[in-house]
């Protein structure tokens, strides 16, 4: 793939995407830009939404080993790293087998992943982290690319376990899928509500190619007054103590500027704009932050705090 | 390898955008001298006097001129089309990768289209070159015709009169300044001299100089010894007997001549 076609292959993917989503454009460039820096993103939005169409939808059209959790409280760490089976060979003699979980993909979706317990959420953080599954003495090494795409439900409270703060940090992405105006709705309701058309999907990127968009993606250069721009909005959450409690950690600061140059690929740009840096913020810091007391008291989200540091 | 060719073409830009500041840093502050010329020419005061504010007003617009728009922030605000670009690739030109390279041929060939007009406002270098000529027409008007509105001499001698009020005491200041004089007809001795030049502050005591008539004598007369000598004679000078050639000694002889008269 040469350089000047990676802005037709990712509008061309973003096409493809539209055929089965409707009207979630924003929430899909930002799922393209976690896979281009390799990291993970957790969907966050009400029932209905469409979040786990979008990611199945992306998965088909990577030419890359898919797999599902769904989550529920008796999901147990073993149903997703894999575990050792007793396997009988022809002569009778039996033997441990590792038989892999569905962690041994490349994109994994990890559906309502704040249902299950916090012991099956932690068996996905060595996995994120290190790419890697360690089973009993032996540590399997998971294939590149992988990237983890959760979704959960902000009003379900009863029977969930909220990730914690070490384990949200690793998702580079919250990303917020939000109501469809009413156009969109009325275009949703005519694609699926009516006579049934099969889309069919067809893989738009090899895995070559994918580890290739993403180490353009790290090549992408920044201006070091847009690098110190990040980080200065970065640390300026651990010093508006009036309204934030805990600020992000530096893994914020590597993620927005990663997330920056991804956007700015996605945007077939050669640098790193100023824009992108403001566009990555909401979906990079929102989980990283914890609001005050004072500002929950004035009904402040994590989105309107972020946004008034961007001001 | 096109980094060389981009490190060439940011120093070029540079010496461009540091030229025309200067140019313009010059121009402006040739304006506020020629202005400053003709108010110190009209008001009877030496024109150089002008030098003084347009050399602390050149420095100091120079010096905010050259900090404000030597950086590639202003060529991009200049020139739109290198926004954000230009900077990136400034402070990655120590990176080589498939992108920073075509980064760099992109730059470059948007500066191609960079003219030196960008950031050269025409409206105002009219404006300034319009007021030169009229400002330096002026001055030669001036001068050639001896204008004065006011002599601010004579206006800074008033006040300072002014500012003495009627009531003040004035002091003659001839007799308040030290004088050396030389003649010894008045100090007497050379050997006085040993005190030195330093003014000497005296105080005479009012009492001890006043005269006490009751104590004054009668005049003394007194005798005086003459000391005339006994003969007196004349002998002629040297120069007298010398060997005048002949054409000459009646010149000589008419020169002393017309000195004994005079004496």
């Amino acid at each position: 793939m040469r350089l000047e076609d990676t802005k037709k292959t990712f509008d061309h993917l973003l096409h493809e995407m539209n055929k089965v989503i409707v009207g979630m454009d924003e929430v899909l460039k930002q799922m393209i830009v976690s896979l281009l820096t390799n990291s993970h993103a957790i969907l966050e939005g009400y029932p209905g939404l469409a979040k786990t169409l979008s990611i199945k939808t992306m998965a088909q059209l990577l030419s890359l080993k898919f797999s599902r959790i769904q989550n529920t409280p008796d999901l147990m760490p073993s149903d997703i790293t894999g575990t050792y089976i007793i396997e009988e060979t022809t002569g009778g003699k039996r033997t441990f087998k590792f038989q892999p979980g569905p962690v041994f993909a490349n994109v994994i979706l990890a559906d309502e992943i704040n249902r299950a317990t916090p012991k099956t959420q932690s068996a996905l953080l060595e996995a994120m982290q290190e790419k890697q599954v360690t089973v009993g003495n032996s540590t399997f090494k998971l294939e590149e690319p992988f990237f983890v795409l959760a979704t959960q439900n902000p009003i379900e409270q009863e029977g969930t376990y909220p990730l914690p703060e070490a384990q949200s940090d690793r998702f580079l992405f919250k990303i917020r899928t939000d109501y469809p105006t009413y156009e969109q709705e009325i275009e949703i309701v005519n694609r699926y509500a009516e006579e049934e058309k099969r889309v069919s999907l067809k893989p738009v990127l090899s895995r070559d190619e994918l580890i290739y968009l993403q180490s353009l993606t790290r090549q992408v250069p920044i201006a070091s007054d847009i690098k110190k721009y990040a980080v200065s909005l970065v640390t300026s959450t651990r010093q508006k103590k009036d309204m934030i409690e805990y600020g992000a950690s530096p893994r914020a600061s590597i993620g927005l500027v990663l997330a920056a140059k991804g956007r700015a690929l996605l945007e077939g740009r050669k640098y790193v704009s100023k824009q992108d840096i403001n566009l990555m913020a909401l979906p990079v810091l929102r989980h990283r932050i914890i609001l005050s007391f004072e500002a929950e008291r004035q009904n402040l989200h994590e989105d309107d705090v972020i946004k008034q540091l961007l001001k | 390898m096109v980094t060389k060719p981009i490190i060439a073409a940011l120093k070029e830009v540079r010496n461009a955008v540091m030229q025309i500041t200067l140019f313009n840093a010059l121009l402006d502050t040739l304006v506020l001298f020629l202005i400053c010329s003709l108010v110190l020419i009209l008001t009877s005061l030496p024109w150089w006097y002008a030098l003084v504010p347009a050399a602390l007003y050149g420095g100091i617009h120079t010096y905010r001129n050259v900090k404000k728009h030597h950086n590639l922030a202003y060529v991009e605000e200049k020139v739109p089309e290198l926004q954000e670009q230009l900077i990136t690739v400034a402070d990655n030109t120590d990176k080589e990768n498939v992108i920073v390279q075509s980064l760099q041929q992109d730059v470059l060939r948007g500066m191609r289209s960079v003219k030196t007009s960008y950031f050269l406002s025409f409206g105002r270098l009219a404006r300034e070159l319009i007021t030169l000529t009229v400002v330096s027409i002026l001055i030669i008007t001036v001068s050639a015709h001896g204008v004065r509105f006011l002599d601010f001499r004579d206006v800074l001698r008033d006040l300072e009169t002014l500012g003495k009020g009627p009531g003040a005491y004035e002091l003659a200041n001839a007799s308040l300044e030290f004088i050396e004089n030389m003649s010894e007809d008045i100090y007497g001795n050379k050997t006085i001299e040993e005190l030195g030049n330093d003014e000497i502050q005296l105080q005479l005591s009012p009492v001890l100089s006043d005269i006490d008539i009751s104590k004054v004598n009668p005049p003394e007369s007194k005798e005086f010894m003459s000391t005339m000598p006994k003969e007196i004679k004349a002998t002629t000078d040297v120069s007298f007997q010398e060997s005048i050639p002949k054409g000459y000694q009646r010149i000589v002889k008419s020169y002393f001549r017309e000195i004994a008269k005079t004496s």
